[in-house]
């Protein structure tokens, strides 16, 4: 299983930004339904393992951070939900 | 992880992304832009046609192209966050809709000579009309499916009209198109 993952949280940010092109940090805080530190500080794990990259920009002069799943988020996330699949597998 | 934490976790993944399985609402702009655009030509073309307008009348086609284009331009700066974060969708909404419009400015622009103005035209509704169908089926939107179903239709009907072939054509862009568009703008107002 994949450390990073473990976390509902971290799953979670990485399910939505999976279906995204580029998802706000807002959009992923309404989403996930969490703090602003506790988000950011799970969101910076995952652009630290490369799973997510980052980018701040400017939406109608205000200052934005928008994600976005790289390929090793991608391949990690996959990996991870077979695993869990197999997991629940194995306990039936 | 126990089975009970991964099974929490998976139904969690899923919801999200059935979520993301629902089309984030298309937008009415590039319908009303392309629909406007496409019958003003057709209207133009027929009035050359019919001799109420002289050949002359043939160069305004430019002039509405770039001015579509640069609503296009303009829409795609001005478009909300909320319509930029597209979800996969949207995305393949998006491409079959630009396919579509590349196709048909390919045969517009470099196959003048093998296509006559009504062909072209034609080949116009044609492409928007499969690709509104498309899109309406794979985003759910009757609006926009049964807009490109108007689009096709007006093909068949224009060919028993040799003579407001242009006309038919142009009521073909307008309801189809760009009723489509003030349908979507209607529903999201």
């Amino acid at each position: 299983m994949d450390e990073l993952l473990l976390s509902k949280i971290r799953l979670g940010a990485i399910a939505e930004l999976l279906a995204s092109e580029w998802v706000s940090f807002a959009a992923l805080q309404r989403a996930i339904d969490t703090t602003n530190g506790n988000l950011g500080a799970h969101l910076a794990k995952l652009v630290e393992a490369g799973y997510v990259s980052e980018e701040k920009t400017f939406v109608a002069r205000r200052p934005q951070t928008r994600y976005r799943l790289t390929k090793t988020g991608r391949s990690a996330f996959v990996k991870h939900v077979a695993e869990m699949q197999a997991l629940l597998q194995r306990a039936k | 992880m126990n089975a009970s934490e991964a099974r929490d976790h998976l139904e969690m993944v899923d919801r999200i992304l059935a979520r993301a399985d629902e089309p984030c609402g298309l937008s009415p702009y590039p319908f009303l832009i392309w629909g406007v655009a496409g019958a003003s030509m057709n209207v133009v073309a027929q009035l050359v046609y019919i001799e109420h307008a002289t050949q002359w009348l043939l160069a305004l086609f430019a002039p509405i192209l770039i001015v579509a284009i640069g609503l296009m331009i303009w829409w795609a700066v001005r478009l909300p966050a909320v319509e930029r974060q597209r979800g996969l969708i949207d995305r393949h909404v998006f491409s079959v809709f630009n396919l579509a419009w590349i196709v048909a400015l390919v045969v517009q622009v470099g196959a003048e000579r093998i296509f006559p103005t009504w062909a072209q035209a034609a080949l116009y509704l044609l492409m928007y009309g499969f690709a509104m169908v498309s899109v309406g089926l794979i985003a759910r939107s009757r609006p926009v499916l049964i807009g490109g179903s108007v689009m096709l239709a007006a093909i068949v009907v224009a060919n028993f009209a040799p003579d407001y072939t242009g006309y038919v054509l142009a009521l073909g862009d307008l309801f189809g198109m760009a009723g489509a568009g003030i349908v979507l703008w209607l529903q999201r107002n």
